[in-house]
């Protein structure tokens, strides 16, 4: 049995240190037959090192997308329209050319995907795959590599790591898989991990180790993670500050303790009661109704205005704006915490 | 609203030692072959009017169980019976008569509607089927089920890539009930579903029994979501139950190490606990090739010698309607009374 | 209970409507150079279709006073052959034979096919060995060869031109629609239909060969170029269509001899030829964008 201290309070103690990364009014667009549609729509987030900073919202909601963006990784026909993203002391990544980024990317920026098995390329043995993200930013030759990959192996939990290091992905079981995708993302121990849905595709007792593991790498190299994810209970079990996001904005952002004691958003506290629990047996649930919006036909004003419960004549008129409520690091998007609602 | 206190306890289904094998050939040269044990004697009864959740990890034969109770695959041996009916047993007749009274209800929204059919064909098949009404009453009664499904009528000519993940599940739900079916299984309904969109089907669900005195084999993977659906809770591991219990007493006291280890992984949208998580360790057996003994004993904290030798441990009565299967409960639970 | 519905309705109805579909022909249209493939495809059509309406001279009339006048010649616009018979005249009412014989060579080739490939891989075992078997047997030989022994057996002609070239393509259907059985009948509609009750006739055609359909019309749409290829091939070597009829294959073949006296009595024909096979071509391609549905939609 492995017992968590209260990781929450971790990122509290004492005074916050710089930003590690600042990402500041993000936006990405892709074209589609349809018309235009903006993915991310102006975020703002901003991790310190050795915080996990959670984002959470369903599909469409554009977590995936603010990832890829911060990696570089947006393809035609998607393109990041405006914004920045400074990494402390490298700059603005946005302004960087492909081969800067890709010095970057791997070496002090890392992504974990939630299907590894599309991630790992099935023709190279394991081993050599995470080799070569050291022989690309470390120098080291081949044999020196293949050492610290087995030892990167043995260090995420894979059992007789120097024979896995010779099997293919297709030989190694889901949650292996996994593993080895992370060994992969810390073999040059960045100081940034991106976690797109890292645990989606597993059980949850296989869920439970991925977790523990990236708990105690975070812990042991000082990383901060970007967790991507729709699982309101991995966020409260892994993160300090959560960025709750819907239709390509974040609606709220605060510290995990004060997000899940006072949702103030009306879609996080749907988010939050949509949760089927013990106390909500026999009872319906309180379902957030509508679906989730097709971001080329929004709503006028709040995005999040027709399937709201508390919609009143100023969401019609103006899409609020993230107001930080004062005294807190508590940021809400909606007319009802905002002083200046319009007329 | 959803009163469960006057429900009959008959058994509307009851299975016997199911088993259902499938053969694997080890490699292209060897051509050895083996069988791979999906569901590996599975006996409980499903009483008419409840909801049955059975929940279980990827591979653990959950859904080869549901597609078996459902006629959707053969069995290679047991007994499944329906009110009075031997299922496994039918002529070409009465099978067609039996699946009027046993629907599935699939995972994937999108892939279990054929993409080429409107929603109106694709919730009429059945009744066409089955040879069911004239064509102005087959046209009603769908109008009807997409009213009860939560849909407009209007959207009947529309595909199913034109409705969204929810209202797709919506129109298998709709297609379900168009025969008027006593039993549901539900494989994963609503795991390929938004969170928010989870809850309406969840709540759909429920109005639809509670409406329809339907019964339900809810299938599912998620502990938090059989929670609140389910009056029973079956846990399967390699192909078989390990523990079986009324939903309040599973909860709070599950027995079976693996029902412990599940329940503690289950990540709780609460900051403020903070848990012990067992976690488990070792690999999962080969189906094929399963050891001696109990098929936990690779991953168990508790395994003592007697795990490690034939017979496995059977699915044994801890108190009334709490079975569990484990040799080791005594030494697990000190405090327990075991009977 | 109206209550409930009522509840249910509201839930699920608050959503944004859903944007119009976009019919094939829209998307296609978006393919310039399968819009101009569909032109080409036209343009023979009409060709075929209004040869007997059109104030077009006896396409059989001998007149060797006028034996291989060039383009342009007055009352024979584009010429004509070594006996004089009008080419333009030949080119309209060839197009007709050409035409029918390959859409009616790969209609009996796709309809034997797709039934072979359906009952194949659907019902796997025996019936898919034997099936399979045959299939491979026949893709065993070389293309050319078979449809020539097939004629060397049944006698050449029209009919039996015919019955080679469908035959020779009977592989082709059956391997694409047996791949697309194989894969559609695991999906979980095919399970679900089985749930229902559905009996194997309906499974086959309403879910398994619907879904094929779109597999079905491409392959059909570029099969068509290698049929009036193939019918050509066959005429040109005199082995498909007997004289005096002909086809485009035939005045080929018949042009052949004059081809540095008269070069166009052999051009036309072969251009006749290359733009029909290149029209049928690029709108299978464009016909394969617009109908996989990656490409719908957003």
């Amino acid at each position: 049995m492995i017992t968590h201290p209260d990781q929450h309070q971790a990122a509290s103690q004492s005074t916050p240190p710089p930003p590690l990364l600042e990402v500041k009014n993000l936006t990405t667009e892709f074209s589609t037959y349809a018309g235009t549609l903006r993915a991310v729509d102006g975020v703002s987030l901003s991790l310190s090192p050795g915080e996990v900073f959670g984002v959470v919202g369903e599909s469409g909601s554009g977590k995936s997308v603010t990832a890829l963006s911060i990696m570089g990784l947006i393809r035609r026909p998607g393109r990041i329209v405006s914004g920045s993203v400074q990494l402390r002391d490298h700059g603005d990544l946005l302004t960087k050319s492909h081969a800067d980024m890709r010095k970057i990317r791997g070496d002090l920026i890392s992504m974990i995907f939630q299907e590894p098995m599309t991630s790992l390329n099935p023709v190279f043995r394991v081993g050599w795959q995470i080799a070569e993200a050291l022989r690309l930013h470390r120098n080291m030759t081949k044999p020196e590599a293949a050492e610290q990959a087995v030892e990167l192996l043995d260090r995420v939990g894979i059992g007789s790591p120097r024979q896995r290091a010779r099997e293919f992905p297709h030989q190694l079981s889901g949650g292996m898989r996994q593993r080895v995708m992370i060994a992969m993302a810390m073999a040059c121990a960045p100081s940034l991990l991106l976690a797109d849905e890292p645990t989606t595709a597993l059980d949850v007792t296989v869920q439970a180790q991925i977790l523990d593991l990236m708990i105690q790498l975070k812990d042991r190299d000082g990383a901060a993670i970007l967790l991507i994810t729709h699982d309101m209970g991995v966020i409260a079990e892994m993160a300090q500050k959560v960025a709750v996001m819907y239709a390509g904005v974040v609606m709220e952002e605060a510290a995990v303790g004060d997000l899940f004691d006072n949702p103030m958003h009306p879609y996080t506290q749907g988010l939050l009661d949509s949760i089927p629990h013990g106390t909500s047996r026999g009872k319906a649930l309180k379902a957030i109704p509508g679906i989730v919006p097709n971001l080329l036909h929004l709503p006028t004003g709040c995005r999040y205005r027709d399937r709201c419960p508390a919609a009143h004549a100023p969401c019609a008129r103006a899409e609020p704006p993230l107001h930080q409520m004062s005294g807190t690091t508590h940021r809400v998007r909606c007319w009802l915490h905002h002083p200046e609602p319009p007329k | 609203m959803i009163d469960r206190t006057d429900k009959p306890t008959a058994p509307i289904l009851q299975v016997r030692d199911l088993k259902r094998f499938f053969s694997v050939s080890d490699g292209l040269l060897s051509g050895t072959s083996g069988e791979l044990r999906a569901v590996d004697g599975v006996t409980f009864d499903i009483k008419a009017g409840e909801t049955l959740g059975l929940v279980g990890e990827s591979g653990c034969g959950k859904s080869t169980l549901g597609r078996v109770i459902a006629r959707l695959m053969p069995a290679t041996s047991g007994e499944v019976m329906f009110e009075d009916r031997d299922i496994l047993n039918l002529d070409h007749r009465t099978l067609l008569a039996l699946r009027a009274d046993i629907q599935s209800v699939f995972q994937d929204p999108f892939a279990s509607l054929n993409p080429r059919m409107t929603a109106f064909a694709l919730i009429q098949e059945p009744l066409i089927i089955h040879k069911v009404g004239t064509r102005e009453t087959r046209r009603a009664k769908v109008h009807d089920l997409l009213r009860t499904v939560g849909l407009r009528p209007e959207f009947a000519d529309r595909y199913p890539h034109e409705f969204s993940g929810g209202q797709r599940q919506r129109i298998g739900i709709a297609r379900a009930l168009a025969l008027e079916p006593k039993l549901l299984i539900l494989d994963e309904p609503v795991s390929a579903l938004d969170v928010s969109i989870q809850a309406q089907i969840i709540n759909l669900l429920a109005e639809l029994q509670d409406r329809l005195n339907l019964t339900y084999l809810f299938i599912s993977h998620d502990l938090g979501v059989i929670q609140h659906v389910a009056d029973r809770v079956a846990v399967m591991y390699m192909g078989q139950i390990v523990e079986l219990a009324d939903n309040e007493e599973f909860y709070a006291n599950p027995r079976h190490p693996y029902s412990m280890a599940l329940l503690s992984a289950l990540p709780l949208p609460d900051p403020h606990i903070a848990r012990d998580r067992i976690l488990l360790h070792g690999d999962l057996p080969d189906l094929a090739n399963l050891p001696d003994g109990c098929r936990f004993q690779s991953r168990c904290a508790h395994v003592s010698a007697r795990c490690r030798k034939s017979p496995e441990p059977p699915l044994a009565a801890v108190s009334p309607g709490h079975l569990v299967r484990c040799w080791n409960l005594a030494d697990i639970h000190p405090g327990a009374d075991t009977d | 209970m109206s209550d409930i519905s009522a509840k249910q309705s509201e839930l699920a109805e608050a959503a944004p409507d859903i944007p119009a579909r976009q019919s094939l022909f829209a998307r296609l249209r978006k393919n310039r150079l399968s819009l101009f493939g569909g032109f080409l495809v036209l343009i023979s059509v009409f060709m075929a279709l209004s040869a007997p309406y059109l104030p077009l001279q006896d396409p059989n009339a001998v007149d060797t006073s006028v034996r291989l006048s060039a383009i342009g010649t007055p009352g024979h616009l584009l010429g004509t052959d070594e006996l004089g018979r009008d080419i333009m005249s030949r080119l309209f009412w060839g197009a007709r034979i050409t035409l029918t014989v390959s859409l009616a060579a790969t209609l009996i080739a796709m309809i034997t096919g797709t039934i072979l490939g359906l009952v194949s891989g659907y019902f796997l075992g025996w019936t898919d060995t034997v099936i399979s078997r045959g299939v491979d047997v026949l893709m065993a030989f070389p293309y050319f060869l078979l449809a020539l022994t097939v004629i060397a057996i049944l006698g050449p002609g029209l009919l039996n031109g015919m019955l080679a070239i469908a035959l020779v393509n009977v592989p082709f259907f059956a391997r694409i629609i047996r791949g697309s059985t194989l894969s559609l009948r695991e999906s979980d509609f095919v399970l679900a239909a089985k749930g229902m009750g559905a009996g194997h006739t309906r499974i086959l055609f309403r879910h398994i060969l619907l879904n094929s359909l779109s597999t079905l019309v491409v392959a059909t749409t570029i099969n068509l170029g290698f049929m009036i290829t193939a019918a050509a091939a066959l005429s040109f070597l005199g082995l498909g269509v007997q004289p005096p009829t002909s086809d485009w294959g035939t005045m080929l073949a018949s042009g052949r001899q004059y081809l540095s006296a008269a070069p166009h009595t052999s051009y036309l024909p072969g251009l006749a030829i290359f733009l029909t096979v290149l029209g049928f071509n690029l709108l299978g391609d464009g016909l394969r964008d617009a109908l996989d549905p990656r490409m719908r939609d957003s």
